[in-house]
């Protein structure tokens, strides 16, 4: 792509459909009334002769000089001065005919007259115009397809010559000053043949060639540079590269190509101070090249490949560049030194609108947005009827069958699932959270009521924080109108766990409720048909899936419930059950509350420097292995360099060296590993407990369900590689702390941490035992209710030393 | 000029390759026509944005083959204009497969534009006569040949032969067939009978955009100038 491009003079499309060749233009001097003018002759296969005098501008119907069919296809045309008293005359080449014309310009109109004619025996290639054997008048020399060379003058035929060792015709050229033909034959050489040996020798006898030059490529095009008593020189065009050479065979240089060029032209040698050879070069890469010997002077974009260069003067303006392609695209053009840059002709007519006209139209749009949105939630209220799961029922949970028998360690629930629908093509998928999966997790539900039987699954390998399952369904409404509802499935008790007898655990907690206590056996009624022996009726417990056992105790004279487990982690999704199927009991009664006596910090703390601990093993172990392999691909390095060496030193064990790390690097990434199955175990762990602790929170009775919502979007979060859970808990409860909670205008300057992993947790747990105190004194986190927390702290009068806590 | 354009073929969902600018190539999606005339194209989105191509303006096509991800095997054509002095270049790609090739359906319809330039444009000095008759082009038909018509040029007069078709009225010298023109009546403007320095002639006036020819001949008798300028007038309505 070049920044230049040849900028326009005149143009036309000689013809259409009909093609033309490296000899098809040439630019011949017509003599008028007045003065001598400039014309472009191109003639086409399609046996057509025009002729052009271009003026600047674009084409208009003037400019055809003349148009006339010819009765055979042109091969080449070129201009002869046969006799220094007539004119320049036009020499036609056709298959089986010469003809030299001569071209007249009478008040616009072209005249061409046949001189003489020539039939040819042969058929014809390509042909030469000059002065052959040194004379001043101007013969032509015709290339036939097989090998002959037959020279012309207007009125006869002077010789012909057959070329030694011909299998194909190429360019060929005459160069005056030696009086030889330069002849590229198919054995890619260039081979002399001087004009004396040509008409001396007898038919019979092949002469050699004078010299021969071995080019190893087929030659494209050739043209002879005439100079004033200094050597003359060939430009010879190759496929691949361009040699310059002097008339006696020595090359002066030569050029690699770097695509394949189709014509080339020289124009203006200079002699003084030092030769100076001027040439032009196009090619299929649509770039003009101008070049000064070897150096690229000009490098400019046609719009066609050409096949055909020509330089004349038109309309007194000299040197204006023609280019012929093979279609027929006829171009004058020059260079321009300005690069073109685009104009952009059609500019949209914008008017520039002020701050306020914006202002308003974006409250304009506001407003319709508005409407549409209280528009939707009515239309989805009514949509809500179109798709809804009517009933699921589920079969008793049972350990999953596989081919060696039961499997202990996962259990099975099958569920049958009634979806009623209106409308076609309905998709669902049921999300849920590891360890539990789903068979099928996707599945298609047509119109009317549909039953869909699944199967859940859960394996105790992980440790569960969830039974619900959400079903998402999404069908099309109109034409591209995707809506989505969504249903929750409470998932049974049953899939997650197996009921075994009570046991005494090491983590208790405690809920107070403000009625009487219920019956165990009332609140989980299926537990008989599981259970073998029948139970204490105030104990149940229960063994997860991955051998933790949960006792549930309700207490027969307070009103306490009781869970304890030697796992705390588990306990939250037995907490989680309990505080749901106290909350359905009580359903009627609205005093009814829980509370906590106390939250269960210390543990949660564990659970925090647990997790953090093995974070910090996995960072320290994935450094280590860093290390090791740099230090392997040091010793790679090092080995290479030596084994590319040519005369090696000796290995001075760095083989071993090799080895040793690698065996290392190998137990260093199973270290890894499990370190990383570790942490990702801590994490679900501290995700439970978290989860535990704003369940207890929730259960205080002035937190809302917004608050509920701003607590686990802060304290439930995944830490990823390089941001741990830690930092962002910890910059989660600061904001908290400071914006929401903060008791004085001192604490909202509090900074907030940044986000680097810790070097140890204190910092994180003095900040959450602040952020769960303020919460059971009464502060709230959801933004709405924050306000009246910082209203309501005057109040409390125990406030200095938790803000001095804060300081650090 | 629109007179008898029909629609050759319309496709639909054409994606556009707009180059505004150099740098910022814009995608567009709309509708493809094809006439006989023009090629139209109109974004989907935004009707405002359209393109109108006068087959005129056109000077290359090309077709390249591209395997995209989305959408598979995918033809782009590439259509270079030239309008005054400003070059553009557009990029059609068809988005529904399985339609006709659009490459071949603009380039046949820019070929046959291209081949019927005669039945358009004024031609002077053109090979339209061979061995002193008419060549005449595909449904044309001669309805008049007039021997003796000078064509009044300058300051001189040249004899020649008349021809009157239903696309054009075309003129041609006896003695030089390569003195000749062929007008179509797309191009003239006005047909009328004037005195002359050599007499009462027709003179037939071309539109500006071609050049604005005043082209002028004499007929003898008067008789037979008269009618054939009725003639040439029925047929120019």
């Amino acid at each position: 792509m070049s920044l230049f491009k040849m900028r326009d003079w005149w143009s036309t499309v000689s013809g259409y459909e009909e093609f033309h060749t490296n000899g098809s233009l040439t630019i011949a001097p017509v003599a008028t009334e007045t003065e001598n003018k400039n014309v472009i002759i191109v003639g086409s296969f399609s046996s057509i002769l025009r002729v052009y005098g271009p003026t600047q501008g674009s084409f208009s119907p003037d400019h055809l000089l003349l148009e006339t069919q010819l009765t055979q296809p042109i091969i080449s045309l070129g201009i002869a001065k046969v006799k220094s008293t007539l004119p320049s005359l036009l020499v036609v080449l056709h298959p089986r005919l010469l003809v030299f014309y001569s071209l007249s310009l009478n008040s616009g109109q072209v005249g061409l007259t046949a001189f003489s004619q020539h039939s040819l025996s042969h058929t014809s290639h390509s042909m030469v115009i000059g002065g052959f054997g040194k004379i001043t008048e101007q013969l032509v020399c015709v290339q036939s397809l097989d090998g002959q060379l037959s020279v012309y003058d207007h009125n006869s035929e002077i010789l012909r010559y057959n070329l030694p060792n011909f299998l194909l015709p190429g360019p060929f050229v005459y160069v005056f000053r030696t009086d030889t033909f330069l002849v590229s034959s198919s054995g890619r050489s260039l081979d002399a043949y001087r004009y004396q040996t040509l008409s001396s020798g007898s038919k019979a006898r092949k002469s050699k060639c004078d010299w021969s030059l071995l080019l190893n490529e087929p030659v494209v095009d050739m043209k002879v540079i005439s100079s004033d008593g200094g050597p003359w020189y060939i430009m010879v065009l190759g496929e691949r590269n361009l040699y310059c050479l002097e008339d006696l065979g020595i090359v002066l240089f030569s050029k690699k190509l770097e695509s394949y060029a189709t014509c080339i032209l020289p124009y203006k040698y200079n002699s003084s101070p030092v030769p100076t050879i001027n040439y032009i070069m196009a090619g299929h890469s649509q770039q003009l090249q101008v070049f000064s010997n070897q150096v690229m002077v000009w490098s400019a974009q046609l719009s066609h490949p050409p096949v055909s260069l020509a330089v004349g003067k038109f309309d007194d303006l000299d040197g204006l560049i023609v280019t012929l392609d093979e279609v027929g695209h006829v171009q004058c053009s020059y260079l321009g030194t300005d690069p073109t840059g685009f104009t952009q002709s059609i500019v949209p007519n914008h008017s520039v609108s002020t701050v306020k006209e914006l202002e308003e139209e974006l409250k304009a749009w506001q407003t319709t947005i508005d409407g549409l949105q209280d528009n939707d939630v009515s239309e989805f209220v009514q949509e809500k009827t179109l798709v809804e799961v009517i009933a699921v029922s589920y079969e008793e949970p049972r350990p999953l069958e596989t081919d060696e028998g039961d499997d202990v360690s996962r259990r099975c629930v099958e569920a049958k699932i009634k979806i009623k629908s209106s409308v076609d093509s309905v998709s669902a998928h049921i999300d849920l959270a590891l360890p539990l999966s789903v068979h099928p997790s996707n599945f298609t539900c047509q119109s009317g009521i549909q039953e869909v039987d699944l199967t859940f699954v859960c394996s105790g390998d992980l440790l569960t924080f969830q039974t619900e399952a959400h079903v998402i369904m999404t069908y099309l409404k109109g034409q591209d109108q995707t809506h989505r509802i969504d249903h929750t499935l409470s998932l049974p008790l049953g899939l997650l766990c197996i009921p075994t007898k009570p046991q005494d655990g090491q983590h208790k907690i405690t809920l107070d409720s403000t009625h009487n206590c219920v019956s165990m056996s009332l609140l989980y009624p299926y537990k008989e048909a599981g259970g073998g022996e029948a139970p204490p009726s105030n104990a149940v417990a229960f063994r997860t899936l991955n051998g933790d056992i949960v006792t549930i105790i309700s207490s027969k004279t307070t009103s306490r419930y009781r869970l304890q487990s030697d796992s705390f982690p588990s306990l939250y999704l037995f907490a989680n059950d309990l505080v749901n199927r106290l909350k359905k009991h009580f359903e009627k009664k609205k005093d009814f509350s829980l509370s906590v006596p106390g939250l269960p910090l210390p543990e949660y703390f564990d659970a925090i420097e647990q997790h953090h601990r093995s974070r910090m093993a996995l960072q320290q172990c994935q450094e280590l292995l860093g290390k090791h392999s740099r230090q392997f691909r040091a010793i790679q390095k090092r080995l290479l360099a030596r084994f590319r060496d040519k005369t090696p030193a000796g290995l001075a064990h760095l083989d071993t060296l090799l080895d040793g790390t690698f065996m290392q690097l190998m137990a260093l990434t199973e270290k890894c590993e499990q370190l990383k199955a570790e942490e990702e175990r801590s994490m679900r762990e501290l995700n439970c407990v978290s989860h535990l602790v704003i369940l207890l929170l929730s259960l205080s009775s002035h937190i809302t369900s917004d608050d509920t919502d701003v607590l686990k979007s802060v304290l439930l979060c995944n830490g990823t590689s390089d941001q741990g859970w830690e930092e962002l808990v910890d910059v989660g409860v600061t904001h908290l702390l400071r914006f929401n909670l903060a008791k004085s205008q001192k604490e909202e300057t509090v900074s907030l941490p940044d986000l680097t992993p810790p070097i140890d947790c204190k910092r994180l747990k003095r900040h959450l035992a602040l952020l769960c105190d303020r919460l059971v004194k009464g502060g709230h986190v959801a933004p709405s209710t924050a306000t009246r927390s910082l209203n309501a702290t005057p109040q409390n009068g125990h406030l200095p030393t938790l803000t001095e806590e804060n300081e650090n | 000029m629109h007179i008898n354009v029909f629609m050759c073929k319309k496709l639909e969902t054409i994606q556009n390759l707009l180059f505004i600018t150099l740098d910022v190539p814009v995608l567009l999606i709309g509708k493809l026509t094809v006439t006989n005339l023009r090629i139209i194209w109109r974004s989907t989105a935004k009707p405002s944005v359209n393109l109108s191509i006068g087959l005129m303006c056109i000077f290359q096509i090309k077709a390249r083959k591209a395997t995209s991800k989305l959408r598979g095997q995918t033809e782009s054509v590439y259509i270079l204009t030239k309008c005054k002095k400003t070059q553009f270049e557009f990029i059609f790609t068809n988005l529904v497969s399985d339609t006709p090739k659009l490459f071949a359906l603009i380039l046949a319809v820019h070929r046959s534009y291209e081949t019927s330039k005669l039945y358009r444009e004024i031609k002077l000095r053109g090979a339209i006569i061979d061995n002193q008759t008419l060549k005449v082009l595909p449904l044309e038909q001669v309805y008049d040949k007039i021997n003796g018509v000078m064509n009044l040029c300058s300051s001189q007069g040249t004899l020649g032969t008349m021809y009157i078709t239903n696309v054009r009225v075309a003129w041609h010298a006896n003695t030089n067939e390569a003195f000749n023109i062929s007008v179509p009546y797309l191009h003239l403007i006005s047909i009328k009978m004037r005195e002359s320095k050599f007499g009462l002639a027709l003179v037939l006036e071309t539109h500006k955009d071609t050049g604005g020819y005043v082209l002028g001949f004499r007929i003898d008798p008067q008789e037979k100038l008269r009618s054939t300028l009725q003639q040439i007038n029925s047929l120019y309505r």
